[in-house]
């Protein structure tokens, strides 16, 4: 199956600043991709270079298995976004609906849907000046949502959007990906997307430094240690080098060559209650520190 | 639907609807009309009001030379003394002396209690008939009919021979509605030219600001955005030109129109109008992108408004020479073509030959479609510059390359 998005040995510079240096990765159809890294990384130059706002010094991308350009089929929400202030939220939204090539009839309909489904139905006739920061950026998400893209860019979607809202939105990615949409997340709060995302690629100083799978990555940069939650105290446990508290849970950090399922089998023969028991995964945060910093 | 389409209809609807569009077009010229009216009543009050001591009263005269004939409102005195005291009395508003050598020299002294003006300083203001009071003193022994004449010595009555020596079947009626209208015609390029550009560089300022362009140049190319706005902005502009010409116009553009311009020639203005609005309009907002903000791009657009201004420093020159080698030379620069080949045009229609017609088209044409070309690339580039004025060099190298 082709790729929805695939880039391959992508650079760009800006003079004598390399924004991005020989970036490669392929997304899958159907797949919610996230693009993650730290502010000034180049995840925005990259998503612009896919949007063919600019063009890459070297490399190939393909989007939809076409060269990038204006596409129906591709949504776009941008890092730098704002929308038309003394308009009515209504009127931009029909606007930018037909220019993704929606029939008029068909645009005043999806206005209506996918502001009813961000909760702002009310706010059409309104100006939109006179919406808070947050509530133009759900309508600058419904802008991208009412053409039903098979492929969204979304540049830093979550920002300003508070925990209420972020949920309404992770769920209508999630829907649109259900549906067969393939959907780019880029963020540098990786603890806001890893877990909607299948596969991640991050970047730093404008260079990959690592890609994959969400699961594979976080097994491969795992730690021995455990989340534990019993009735016995294990800190001075042999096979235990050092605990610290996680919510109702302990982290439970095992010596060297301890192996996990021994140290369980061995609670157990003990006779202690274990409610919980897991192999403790670093998050995309810890990840990127490890590889940034090294171990 | 061609997008382009989509941003014209957008861009149109949207600059219409603004109470502001509506203020300026309906409001706005009342306004001034009003204060023009009201100022140049006021103006002319405030004059009348300082000639009046002037013009009303008697003036005195004092006759050294000796052939004035006595006038029935003016006073003589014998001497500028008397003179003086009757003018510090308000007895009269001015004297005047005549001294012994005045048919040598027709030096004649005016004195007024005024003080010198803009207007006044140079030729002090006179009762009425004070020329042909002293021309009938002059002529004191000469028959009525010759002072008559002398008076009035020329009243043309001009015939106008072509090259075959029979009078000319244009009569000169016609010729001054044909330069009415081509005057006309002249200053509604230029000023929707110059209102369109101001909707075109503000909508563009605007959207910079705003930072709602990449999302829109997800959806559409930057030449067909430039081109929407080309025509929705430049379709309000013309709207609101239309209708104060109409409000200001209307009598006498209406004549001009029934007498002196032909469906053709109209016809051909309004190409020349519309390729000379694309042409200024896409340069404007090429150009004009390269701005941060609106002052910055009124910057640098300013420089295309003062090109499309520069036949009005000629024209007087078009007026009289139609076919002239200035007017021809400025038919064939595609700045100043548009207005320039329309105005040759409509006052002299006959007289302007074939092939400059199609040569300043064909040149300016191309002119429209370079200016598309370079412009959309310079837009491109400019609209997603954020607080960064872009060197000459860089502007070159965008000129050159798409990005």
């Amino acid at each position: 199956m082709t790729a929805a998005l695939d880039v391959r040995g992508v650079t760009k510079a800006y003079g004598t600043k390399v924004a991005v240096d020989s970036a490669s990765f392929s997304v899958g159809q159907g797949e919610i991709f996230g693009l993650l890294g730290p502010n000034g990384a180049g995840k925005s130059s990259l998503i612009r270079m896919v949007m063919d706002i600019l063009r890459p010094d070297s490399g190939e991308i393909r989007v939809l298995g076409a060269l990038p350009g204006v596409s129906e089929r591709v949504g776009y929400l941008p890092e730098e976004r704002g929308l038309y202030q003394r308009q009515r939220v209504g009127d931009v939204l029909q606007f930018l609906g037909e220019l993704k090539g929606l029939e008029r009839h068909v645009a005043q309909r999806r206005v209506d849907q996918y502001l009813d489904r961000v909760g702002l139905l009310e706010t059409k006739k309104k100006k939109m000046r006179e919406l808070s920061k947050g509530m133009q950026q759900k309508v600058q998400i419904a802008a991208v949502l009412l053409a039903e893209p098979d492929l969204m860019i979304l540049d830093e979607p979550f920002e300003g959007l508070d925990p209420v809202n972020r949920v309404l939105i992770n769920d209508l990615m999630k829907e649109f990906a259900a549906k067969g949409a393939t959907i780019v997340l880029s963020s540098h709060r990786m603890d806001q997307v890893e877990e909607m995302c299948r596969s991640v690629f991050l970047i730093n100083k404008g260079k990959g430094v690592l890609s994959g799978e969400v699961r594979e990555i976080k097994q491969r940069f795992a730690d021995n240690s455990v989340l534990l939650e019993t009735d016995r105290d294990v800190t001075a446990h042999p096979a235990v080098a050092r605990t610290e508290p996680k919510g109702h849970a302990r982290r439970v950090w095992l010596k060297d060559g301890e192996p996990p399922e021994k140290f369980l089998a061995g609670l157990i023969a003990d006779g202690a209650t274990v409610s919980r028991y897991e192999r403790a995964l670093p998050s995309m945060d810890d990840v990127f520190l490890k590889v940034v910093t090294g171990p | 639907m061609n997008k382009a389409w989509i941003v014209a209809r957008h861009e149109f609807l949207t600059t219409v609807r603004r109470v502001w569009f509506v203020v300026v077009t309906f409001v706005l010229p009342l306004v001034f009309a009003g204060i023009a009216f009201g100022m140049g009543k006021v103006a002319k009050s405030a004059v009348d009001e300082s000639f009046a001591p002037v013009r009303d009263k008697p003036m005195g005269y004092v006759d050294e030379w000796g052939g004035m004939l006595r006038h029935e409102k003016h006073l003589k005195f014998a001497t500028e003394k008397e003179a003086i005291k009757a003018l510090l009395e308000k007895q009269i508003g001015s004297y005047i002396v005549l001294p012994k050598d005045y048919l040598k020299t027709g030096e004649v002294k005016v004195a007024t209690l005024r003080k010198p003006t803009l207007m006044t300083s140079r030729v002090p203001p006179l009762p009425e008939g004070v020329d042909g009071w002293l021309l009938d003193s002059i002529l004191k022994t000469t028959d009525p009919e010759s002072v008559a004449r002398a008076k009035r010595p020329l009243d043309p009555r001009p015939v106008f021979l072509d090259e075959t020596g029979n009078p000319s079947t244009e009569d000169s009626k016609e010729t001054e509605q044909r330069a009415f209208a081509a005057y006309a015609f002249f200053i509604l390029l230029l000023m929707s030219i110059f209102t369109s550009s101001a909707y075109l560089l503000q909508g563009m300022a605007e959207e910079k600001e705003n930072r709602v362009l990449e999302m829109v140049l997800s959806s559409v190319k930057p030449d067909q955005l430039m081109l929407g706005k080309l025509m929705g902005l430049g379709a309000a502009g013309l709207l609101q030109m239309t209708i104060w010409t109409i409000m200001s116009f209307v009598g006498v553009l209406y004549s001009a129109i029934q007498f002196a311009i032909s469906p053709m020639a109209f016809a051909f203005c309004f190409t020349y109008f519309l390729l000379g609005y694309v042409l200024f309009g896409s340069l404007m907002l090429g150009f004009g992108a390269l701005g941060t903000n609106l002052r910055e791009s009124q910057q640098m657009a300013s420089i295309w408004s003062f090109l499309g201004a520069t036949p009005a420093f000629i024209v007087i020159a078009l007026f009289e020479a139609p076919q002239g080698t200035v007017a021809r030379i400025f038919s064939y620069i595609p700045f100043t073509s548009p207005t320039t080949m329309m105005f040759r045009y409509v006052v002299d229609p006959k007289g302007t030959p074939l092939y400059d017609i199609v040569g300043s088209m064909l040149i300016l044409v191309v002119s429209t479609w370079l200016a598309i070309k370079v412009s959309s690339r310079l837009y491109r580039a400019g609209l997603l510059l954020y607080g960064k004025r872009p060197g000459p060099r860089e502007i070159w190298r965008w000129m050159v390359n798409a990005r």
